[in-house]
């Protein structure tokens, strides 16, 4: 129980700094999104369960909070922990480059998904450069993003696994 | 951790599923998360505020830094522009200056077409003589001799006392030697004498060799007479500061404020030839006379 709630409050911590510090920091017009690349690299790390696990707490304190159609991050952040997870046995945790594209790989997926809801939900999606251009950015972003914490996350593993 | 989680497999299945349902329901517009989210933004906004605060801070003093670190080559690019810009501006100012003497001796050439005038700069001064003489970039190549009258659109400078090749020096009315014929302006008087230098005072040139009963008074404007054939006539010289008697009571002389300023002699103007219009003579046919030979 301890340790969801240090993990919750982990989650908590991120979506702050998501929501406040980036956005005046480093990426203004890009949307970083720190809570789906934990979501990934824990995927990756720890396999599909504890990736879905991460993704369903993640996403719905996204969804609690954006005000979207409910369920939408739940559900992505679920699907791209789940399939990152599947990864976990074929791919080499050394190489710092899974991270990175599987993060960048997940933007684009979510966004596209995020485009498709929308349209499906009834909302007009008018598709032009400058969104295909902040797509790119962000995933490249978020891919960045991803090798530092998920070094981070594989020594909080090794952390907790020596206990 | 990771055992903990895998216990939750199922739980998590069902979870997809009853999320699913109400995504599916709010996007009906059947279900809302209103209050779940009015508390949970409540509970939030602390936290929001306090991490955009700090963000907001140390945005703010990362950039303080990173100006003060700009500053140095900043104020050097400056520094560097206004240096700059302040020799433009002295540049500017200067050719403001020339321009507006030059449009003065235009305005004073379009105004006496008996005389054919050529314009030169003063290059030069008499070191340790602002009273003698000046040197001019124009000689004997451009046409100038010795004798011709040197003058500017106030007035009578001096003449050329020696022409060199390609520049020439011209002696100023202030010397002691120079001697103009001069006369008053004035119809009324119209008294003659001699303008010469004044060793006493470089400045204030005098009008000698005046009758004790000549008429002049001071504010009597004198110009050059025409007599000696040196001068053309009517070349404004001074204006009478000062009357006094000569010793030995037979003459009396005057002291003159010069037309032209001498300290600020910067172009004048030479007059080449001078051509004398008789009243009864035909426009468009004067009678020309050369320079320092002009008729009285």
């Amino acid at each position: 129980m301890k340790q969801i709630l240090i993990f919750g409050f982990g989650l908590f911590i991120l979506l702050m700094m998501q929501m406040t510090w980036l956005p005046v920091w480093f990426f203004s017009g890009a949307e970083v999104d720190l809570l789906l690349v934990v979501t990934v690299c824990a995927g990756l790390l720890a396999g599909r369960e504890q990736g879905v696990a991460v993704g369903f707490f993640a996403g719905l304190l996204q969804d609690l909070l954006s005000g979207f159609l409910f369920g939408y991050h739940t559900l992505t952040r679920m699907l791209c922990g789940f399939l990152c997870g599947l990864m976990e046995k074929q791919i080499f945790k050394e190489n710092f480059l899974v991270p990175m594209v599987a993060a960048a790989s997940a933007t684009v997926a979510t966004q596209i998904f995020y485009w498709l809801s929308a349209y499906f939900v009834g909302e007009h999606v008018v598709f032009s450069r400058a969104m295909l251009f902040n797509l790119i950015f962000s995933s490249v972003c978020n891919g960045a993003l991803a090798w530092p914490i998920y070094e981070l996350l594989r020594w909080l593993y090794r952390a907790s696994e020596t206990k | 951790m990771r055992g903990f989680l895998r216990r939750k497999t199922m739980i998590l299945t069902v979870a997809v599923l009853v999320i699913v349902a109400i995504s599916v329901s709010a996007a009906q517009g059947k279900y809302q998360f209103a209050l779940v989210s009015r508390v949970l933004a409540g509970v939030c906004a602390p936290f929001n505020s306090l991490f955009m605060k700090s963000a907001v801070w140390t945005k703010g003093k990362a950039s303080a830094v990173g100006d003060l670190m700009t500053t140095y080559r900043d104020n050097q690019k400056l520094t560097a522009e206004v240096d700059s810009l302040r020799a433009a501006n002295l540049q500017a100012a200067e050719i403001w200056a020339e321009n507006e003497r030059l449009r003065q001796l235009l305005d004073y050439k379009r105004q006496q077409p008996a005389f054919q005038l050529m314009t030169a700069s003063v290059v030069g001064r008499e070191s340790g003589q602002v009273a003698g003489s000046i040197l001019i970039d124009r000689g004997r190549r451009h046409g100038v001799e010795k004798d011709m009258p040197v003058i500017t659109a106030k007035g009578l400078v001096g003449t050329v006392a020696q022409a060199y090749d390609s520049s020439a020096q011209v002696q100023l009315l202030l010397h002691p030697r120079s001697a103009v014929g001069g006369v008053v302006q004035r119809a009324a008087s119209r008294a003659i004498g001699v303008v010469s230098g004044n060793t006493g005072d470089h400045f204030s040139p005098q009008l000698q060799n005046l009758a004790r009963d000549a008429d002049v008074v001071e504010g009597d404007v004198i110009v050059t007479s025409g007599f000696g054939g040196l001068y053309p006539k009517g070349i404004a010289i001074g204006v009478v500061r000062e009357v006094r008697n000569a010793e030995g009571g037979l003459l009396k002389y005057a002291l003159l404020a010069p037309t032209v300023d001498f300290n600020r002699l910067e172009e004048v103007m030479l007059i080449t030839n001078a051509r004398l219009l008789r009243p009864e003579a035909e426009p468009g046919k004067p009678v020309e006379a050369p320079a320092g030979k002009a008729a009285p």
